[in-house]
Formats: structure tokens, sequence, C-alpha cells
């Protein structure tokens, strides 16, 4: 991405939050930041693009920053900038007449990139054993059972 | 287990510090903080424990968190050794580690729940990755390592000891090349919830249907002494409930001695949260509903008899 934005070129990149599946949450970043450009995550709005700048909401665990970052730029979104429209039949049609430009590794001057960090494992999580006391059924006899089940650990 | 020989810890979250120091402690010989804020702050790092206190000024309101990664990593290759750097696992804790992952040419690890230093220096570290599914465990490398560190994982939290004291060295502040402009801040409404904490927690989900259920088990929780806890789409979908209560992979983690979840499925993405209860308790009124696989006690039926049910039974 890194080698693209440079030949490419470009004006504002947005990225996610981070991956559906390893979640590391440092593409976005660690692009803007390799490109020595303004990045930023947890943007939850963007307010403005003008006059060369962008103006965003960055939402905290604590407060809420309002950025001005010059152009280009990387930000990186949260999950809840806005709810996806789910395309129409017509616009799904339409994305398949657009340009898509394939970039190869061989078009792209690419820098070697340092191995810092090894996959050591995944592995399940260890499930705890539970004691699977199920009641099916909630006439009076029954909830009854369940309370005389709980209230030794809900009292 | 190993240990560094020295562990960098900031926290521009003042009530995440301790936890962040007492990994610090526990993987390090010594350990150097970064304060960013007055007097008070740079003793409570020392009370904490922190050999050496790296002072990055007073807070100033033009500035983001953000902007202090140079005057850092400027401090941390000063000292050029082997190294671990500990932020907590904040958006402003993931921002930092990038921007000194890249000035420190440093590997980078974000949500980190469990590390370790090999015999050769190397941090290792776990996370949980698949939405929940798995554990990912991987191996810095790099001379230098950079971890954020998820919130619980280390529980054993050091005292303040007041009168101790650490070696101050005051850090000029340099500027980043890419400024961003904080152009205005507003504090969020902060909430009173710290369900990581509560000893009892009750899980609402979509299935108890109606606002009237919700009243009925906010009246049951005060009556048993538990916290109130949600689903993803409680939170996000129904807003019926504030994000700081809703549970799950992407929110807050628990680990209560009962964990009652009332018209929750179980998905994966909430089990993950709520798995290292003591015991959970689970209603539902879908017996194959994967909730009743992870429950110790569970009653399948309908809400709208139960939950009226249980209040009557616990009065509190």
């Amino acid at each position: 991405m890194l080698a693209a934005a440079k030949q490419e070129g470009y004006d504002l990149i947005l990225c996610g939050d981070g991956s559906g599946d390893l979640y590391a949450q440092q593409v976005g970043l660690l692009l803007g930041e390799l490109l020595q450009v303004p990045c930023i995550n947890g943007v939850s709005k963007i307010l403005e693009v003008a006059d060369g700048v962008v103006r965003v909401e960055r939402e905290l665990d604590d407060e809420v920053e309002e950025l001005e970052l010059s152009l280009p730029a990387v930000l990186a979104v949260s999950a809840d900038i806005n709810e996806p429209q789910i395309p129409s039949m017509k616009a799904i049609l339409a994305a398949g007449k657009k340009p898509v430009n394939k970039l190869a590794y061989a078009d792209l001057a690419l820098e070697e990139i340092p191995q810092l960090v090894e996959l050591v494992s995944i592995t399940a999580p260890e499930q705890k054993a539970r004691k699977q006391i199920i009641i099916e059924g909630d006439d009076d006899g029954q909830v009854a059972e369940f309370v005389g089940h709980i209230g030794n650990v809900l009292n | 287990m190993s240990k560094l020989a020295n562990v960098w810890v900031f926290s521009s979250e003042a009530a995440r510090l301790p936890e962040v120091m007492a990994a610090g402690l526990q993987l390090g010989n010594s350990v150097s903080v970064f304060v960013l804020g007055g007097a008070d702050e740079v003793a409570r790092a020392a009370a904490l424990g922190a050999n050496k206190v790296y002072h990055l000024g007073e807070k100033d309101s033009s500035r983001i968190v953000e902007d202090y990664a140079l005057t850092m990593a400027k401090a941390i290759e000063a000292e050029a050794q082997q190294s671990l750097v500990l932020l907590p696992a904040s958006r402003r804790g993931k921002a930092l580690a990038a921007k000194l992952g890249v000035r420190l040419s440093a590997g980078v690890f974000n949500d980190a729940a469990e590390l370790t230093v090999d015999g050769e220096g190397h941090v290792g570290a776990k996370h949980l990755v698949y939405g929940g599914l798995a554990i990912g465990e991987e191996k810095i490398t790099s001379q230098i390592a950079v971890v954020t560190l998820a919130a619980g994982a280390f529980k054993e939290l050091p005292a303040e000891e007041a009168g101790r004291s650490a070696d101050t060295i005051t850090l000029e502040f340099v500027a980043p090349a890419n400024g961003i402009r904080c152009l205005a801040r507003r504090p969020k409404e902060k909430s009173n919830v710290d369900l990581g904490k509560a000893k009892r927690v009750i899980g609402v989900g979509n299935g108890i249907g109606s606002l009237d259920n919700l009243k009925l088990l906010e009246q049951l929780a005060d009556n048993v002494g538990a916290e109130l806890g949600c689903s993803r789409p409680i939170a996000e979908t129904e807003k019926w409930m504030e994000r700081e209560r809703y549970i799950g992979v992407s929110g807050v983690m628990i680990k209560p001695d009962v964990y009652v979840a009332v018209g929750i499925s179980g998905q994966i993405q909430h089990m993950v949260g709520v798995n290292d209860s003591q015991t959970i308790i689970a209603v539902n009124k879908d017996k194959n509903a994967p909730i009743f696989q992870y429950a110790d006690y569970g009653i399948v039926g309908d809400i709208n008899k139960i939950v009226p049910a249980l209040l009557n039974s616990f009065k509190g």
C-alpha cells in the first residue's frame, strides 16, 4: 500500500479500524507514518474536506477531539462512523463497469519489508467445564426448581 | 521468566497507569515512566514504583497525546538497549504505538492479554483473534517491542507508596513534522459503570423483547447487587443501553462471580466476553440457543413469565 500510494498519488486514504480476522489495528496508522503524512485512528465523523485540510471528530474513551489534518492524510475510521447502505441491483451492475486498476508486485517499487514480529501459534481457547443443568419449561414448578438452583449463587 | 533490563511505561489515562506499571514491574528490572502532567502525576509514578520518570511537561490543550511520540522516541533511542514500551490498549495508546513503532523500527502488538520475556529478551504476547474464536501468540523479534495492554491483563496492582522517589528527567518537546491541529475537545458524558469490576452481572439481549422487561431486570439487578450489561444489538441498534455496558469481544470483557444472560442467544462474539465468569446462568425461549452450551444453570421458557417470577423470588 505504501508503494502503491507513493506511485499512484493520493489526497486521502481511508482505512477501517482493524481487520475482522487478526484485528491488529495497525495497517492504517503504520501506512500513514511510513508515508510521513498526518494520520490518526478512531475517526467517528468526517466533518469537512476543504482547502487542503480534513476536519474530523475522533471519539476516545473520555472525550471527543475535533482535529484538523492537512492533506494528504490517512484516517482510520471507527465501526460506528455510518450505517452502511446495501447497494441496489443497479449499483451492483454499474460497479462491474467501473475500471479496476490491478497492481502486481512487479509494478511497484517495493522496499524490503523488515520482519519485526513472528507468529508463534493460533490456538483455540480453553472452555471452562459447565454444570449444564438446564430446565426445559416455564411452569411454576419448573421456575421454582430453577430458582432453587440459582438461589445458592445469587443470594 | 526472564526480565528485561528496562521497560518504558506511559498511560495518558491516569486510571490505567497502575496496571501498565504492574506489567512493567513484572517484566523489567527497572521501569521508566513517561509522565504528562504536573508534580502530582510525577509523584504518583514514583509512588507506583517507577525507577525513572521522564517528564513530558504539563498538559497542553493545543496538543494531542500522540504529538509526544517523537519526544518519547528520542528518549527511548538514547538508551539504545533491548527494551519494551508498554501502553494501555486505548485508541490513544494504539495510535502512539504505531507512531513509536515506525520511529523505533519496533514490532507492535495490540490488546495483549498475556506477556512474557524469553531467554533472549524477546517479548512474547497473546491476544484474541478471529473475533474471539482463537488466541494468537506472537514473538516480537525487534530490538525494541511496543505493546498495548488489554484492560485487566495484570490484576495484581502495585501499591502506591507515597514518599518513594524516582530520578526525574525533564524532556524537551520535539514537535512532530506532521502536526495534527486540535481545534476543540469536549468531555464525553462519563459513564459511571465499570462492568469489568462487577461481581455480578445481568446481561440483556434482544430476546427480552420490551423496555418493560428491561425495567424489571434493572430492578432485579438492584435486588441481587448486580450491574446490567447487554449484547451488541441492545447498545448499538436498539440503543437501550450505553455502549459502556456492551459485553463482547469488541466491547467490555467481564469476569464476574455470576453472569446471568437473559434473552441472549450466545453468539461467540458475546461469549468471549463472559467466558471467564465463575457461574453462568441463562434464560432463553429457544432451547437450541448456543448460550445453553455455556451455562451452568439454564431455563428454557417465556421471558415475560420468568423475569417477573425471578423478581418475585429475589426481593433483595
